[in-house]
């Protein structure tokens, strides 16, 4: 949350302390470089929805994610309370962001906008949309985010988003699949024909899994659908 | 965190810097003197322009692709005016209804209660249009076969500029945001938006709107006398209910080729959150 009241109560912070907010500033705001994807690469832009909104993450061959002990007492706790009715620990149910890959799989269209710029994802649901620059390092040190902090690349046909700095606050899916702040993200998007897009996210948490373990989910583009105006705070009582 | 803190350290410099002009204690360097004060201004804006467009900006007059970021805050919208003018004597040029004076009238008071009326944003609600586009946040433009997508920082506030050549879709809901259909005119991008709801303000001061709200926006880049480069929005507004006749603000958003936006939770512990539609802090 940043109000402008926080900000005019931080602006009367930043009299005394304005010396270390400027030297953080300066550290983080590094003229971003553009790396861009050769030509030839194809263009995912286009409106889809995913064919497995909601439900639980399965690995590629079907079988449970490697959780560890804490990973299982913590997605026990979660599948317990909403067994029990108590969807409020569901942090969407506050409207907060997905977070990744969750958001992949919310029940809603979305836009991909690929530029020699960048690449975006804009979500219908609540209005939520990624912003990810071309390139292959993402800035590990980065403020934990609900989204992390993403570059993507071709590796031949195939879009590559790499993601790092998440906060602990999501769920890897609607199920309650836990995570921490270590977690990192690969989604690789492949065509495999103008209207479909082979997708996988690959985890990877040590803390909440034995080992990495991929996804795999498929988009199909929606031509005549659009985007319509959601906002959770409207519609949820909050 | 560290956008908010950049920001509030640009108030406060913007802040420190207009005390000093008003009549408030001399800025060091430039030591009280008019044309000193002019060769700081215009040097600090050389540095900024030349910052700014590490990552220039695209040289297509009609590609806007990229990141622009307003100066400062200003949370009123004024009529656009030939000379520099008080506060005061903006405001009088506003052509309101009386049912819009009144309105006016009730949210200054109120403000001034120390209860102001809450404004859409205060519940994580999209800002409304023109109120989103006064916010001080970066917004990014996106181009793509038929559509201009503006991501803007602020509350993630996503608008969607229809450039098909169609009207809205028959059954086009009222909304926050609206719906935006643009077309060129020479190098001037125009985006008419209607089809709002009357759930949000024209800013953040005092001016309502109603469902007749019709807001059309030109939008024009430029290259200013520092070399940085500009997009300047002419923003006319036209209710019949509010306003005795369509009125035009400006808006100006400098090229950001040195940043890229930043993710914003409204949602996340909103301290804004009014009670009974009264804005509290808490």
């Amino acid at each position: 949350m940043k109000p402008r009241t926080a900000l005019a109560a931080m602006a009367l912070v930043a009299v005394f302390a304005g010396t270390s907010a400027v030297a953080q500033s300066g550290a983080g705001d590094a003229a971003p470089v553009f790396e861009q994807p050769a030509a030839g690469t194809p263009n995912f832009t286009g409106k889809w929805v995913n064919t497995k909104a909601g439900g639980r993450l399965l690995t590629a061959n079907g079988s449970e994610p490697p959780l560890t002990a804490k990973g299982k007492t913590e997605y026990a706790r979660r599948q317990a309370a909403l067994k029990s009715g108590d969807h409020k620990i569901d942090p969407t149910s506050t409207c907060l962001m997905h977070g990744i890959p969750r958001l992949l799989y919310a029940p809603y269209p979305f836009l991909i906008l690929q530029t020699t710029r960048n690449v975006n994802f804009v979500h219908e649901v609540n209005h939520t949309f990624r912003n990810i620059y071309w390139g292959t390092m993402p800035p590990a040190d980065a403020d934990p985010t609900y989204l992390g902090s993403s570059l993507a690349h071709f590796d031949g046909k195939t879009l590559v988003i790499d993601s790092v700095a998440f906060n602990d606050l999501t769920w890897l899916d609607y199920s309650g699949l836990p995570h921490g702040e270590k977690l990192t993200v690969q989604e690789r998007y492949t065509l495999s024909d103008p209207q479909t897009i082979n997708g996988s996210v690959t985890i990877t948490d040590p803390d909440f899994y034995t080992a990495p373990w991929t996804s795999r989910f498929t988009l199909k583009r929606q031509p005549g659908m659009n985007l319509k105006e959601n906002v959770c705070t409207d519609t949820h009582q909050m | 965190m560290r956008r908010s803190a950049w920001l509030a350290v640009t108030f406060t410099v913007i802040w420190t810097v207009s005390l000093a002009q008003e009549g408030g204690p001399p800025q060091p360097q430039a030591g009280g003197d008019p044309a000193a004060r002019a060769a700081a201004r215009d040097k600090r804006s050389a540095t900024e322009a030349a910052e700014w467009n590490k990552n220039p900006a695209p040289t297509d007059p009609r590609d806007f692709s990229g990141v622009w970021w307003t100066r400062g805050y200003d949370r009123t919208f004024r009529p656009v005016a030939d000379h520099p003018m008080s506060p005061g004597e903006s405001a009088a040029l506003l052509p309101m209804t009386p049912l819009e004076a009144a309105s006016r009238q009730h949210h200054l008071d109120m403000e001034k209660a120390g209860t102001p009326i809450a404004d859409a944003p205060t519940q994580c609600f999209p800002h409304g249009i023109p109120r989103l586009i006064a916010s001080p946040y970066p917004v990014e433009f996106v181009y793509s076969p038929g559509l201009i997508t503006l991501l803007h920082e602020v509350a993630h506030n996503v608008q969607l500029i229809h450039l098909d050549g169609k009207p809205a879709p028959a059954d086009t809901p009222r909304t926050f945001l609206g719906y935006s259909a643009g077309h060129w005119e020479g190098n001037t991008l125009v985006i008419v938006t209607d089809h709002f709801n009357d759930r949000t303000q024209i800013d953040e001061e005092s001016l309502s709107h109603g469902l007749q709200l019709k807001v059309t926006e030109r939008m024009t880049k430029f290259t200013n006398k520092y070399g940085g480069v500009e997009i300047r929005d002419l923003i006319t507004i036209e209710d019949p209910e509010h306003f005795t006749k369509p009125w035009t603000a400006e808006r100006l958003f400098p090229w950001r080729g040195d940043i890229h936006l930043a993710e914003y939770s409204c949602e996340e512990n909103n301290r804004n959150a009014p009670v009974n539609g009264i804005s509290v802090a808490k």
